[in-house]
């Protein structure tokens, strides 16, 4: 892949005045993060475990669901989450329409008094990609409804633009399907959202390791969303670390600018001042 | 009497109730079930609340009063990508 030229997006970075020198902040409306990593709270063995795995992984924004109360206080997420260490980012999880996610944005506003929501309209069960068509009307509505919205999409770059025209904080591209552990399928989409979008980009869904992590924050998005490549790990703590390693690794890479790939090797010592009587081929 | 549905199950009170006698009574029984911990508040003060499918503001919770047959949905939080 080609040399990324650093810095050459400024979305989700702090401007001049925003943040002190050196400092890379990820910025998401009037919310600062120093964490790239957003964390799901789905699929863990425990809420011990869970809770470990956000201690571990860096993360200062988590996810969660909307559903009905459960009779088992055990089940009542709240309890497991500190809330003055960790925003609260709800997701429209479940809904198959726009109307749907907009009420379920609605009600987890009225919850926790948070603008923040992730907005995703899932087009069906077996595959869980995004419905386009409903995802852009819902964006429309949250957005004038006055919501943060970062927003689930497929990695289409035609899409994620006219998603970004509604209004959104971020658009939060897929890597591949949720769950699904097979990486960024396809870099160079994400490269063209990159250049074509100015909000920041979150790989959202798909990671399955850190080396899937390192790669997408090297391409220069602004964070990565994952939930069960840590929570269904053999051991989620020690992959949550490793995530945690993987988007900073991930980041400075980019921001340090990599070389561009070539086909022919380059010395890294000199040729110059070798002994006479050292032969080389011919 | 009135009758009430909370999260799919009837609910009788004396009189009309308000919302927030609604959750008072939620959250009562959620900590006299088995397995509850003192430790573990059931609601959080995170929920919200649908009556017929509107959502009522939390604000007005402890004025509102419910009638006779009206649907009441108690949300919250869950673990969730």
């Amino acid at each position: 892949m080609a040399a990324q030229d650093p810095g050459a997006r400024s979305g989700g970075q702090a401007g001049p005045g925003q943040a002190g020198p050196g400092e890379d902040v990820l910025v998401l409306g009037k919310h600062r993060f120093r964490s790239r990593l957003i964390l799901g709270t789905g699929k863990y063995r425990s809420t011990e475990e869970m809770q470990a795995c956000h201690e571990a992984s860096g993360a200062e924004m988590v996810t969660v669901a909307v559903r009905r109360l459960d009779k088992d206080p055990a089940k009542n997420l709240l309890n497991f989450i500190d809330r003055r260490r960790y925003a609260l980012l709800p997701n429209t999880a479940g809904c198959y329409n726009a109307e749907d996610a907009v009420r379920f944005a609605h009600i987890a506003r009225e919850m926790l008094e948070t603008d923040l929501v992730k907005l995703e309209v899932i087009g069906d069960e077996r595959t869980l990609l995004p419905d386009p068509v409903d995802t852009l009307v819902a964006a429309e509505r949250l957005v004038r409804d006055g919501f943060t919205v970062l927003c689930y999409a497929s990695d289409d770059p035609i899409l994620c633009r006219r998603i970004e025209g509604t209004g959104v904080t971020s658009v939060m591209p897929a890597g591949s399907p949720i769950g699904s552990g097979q990486g960024v399928l396809n870099p160079f989409n994400i490269r063209i959202i990159l250049e074509t979008l100015k909000v920041p980009i979150i790989v959202d869904a798909g990671v399955g390791t850190a080396s899937d992590v390192a790669l997408a924050m090297e391409l220069g998005i602004d964070g990565v969303l994952l939930n069960t490549a840590v929570a269904l790990a053999k051991e989620p703590v020690r992959m949550a670390r490793a995530m945690r390693l993987a988007v900073e690794a991930g980041r400075e890479a980019y921001l340090a600018g990599r070389i561009p790939k070539k086909l022919h090797a380059s010395a890294s010592s000199p040729l110059e001042g070798m002994p006479p009587w050292v032969q080389r081929p011919s | 009497m009135v009758s009430l549905t909370v999260n799919g199950e009837r609910q009788v009170f004396d009189a009309e109730p308000t919302i927030a006698q609604v959750l008072e009574r939620l959250e009562a029984s959620l900590a006299s079930a088995p397995g509850a911990q003192p430790s573990i508040r059931a609601l959080q003060g995170a929920v919200a609340v649908e009556v017929n499918r509107v959502l009522v503001p939390r604000r007005t919770h402890s004025v509102e009063r419910l009638r006779d047959g009206d649907e009441v949905e108690v949300l919250t939080f869950v673990g969730g990508g």
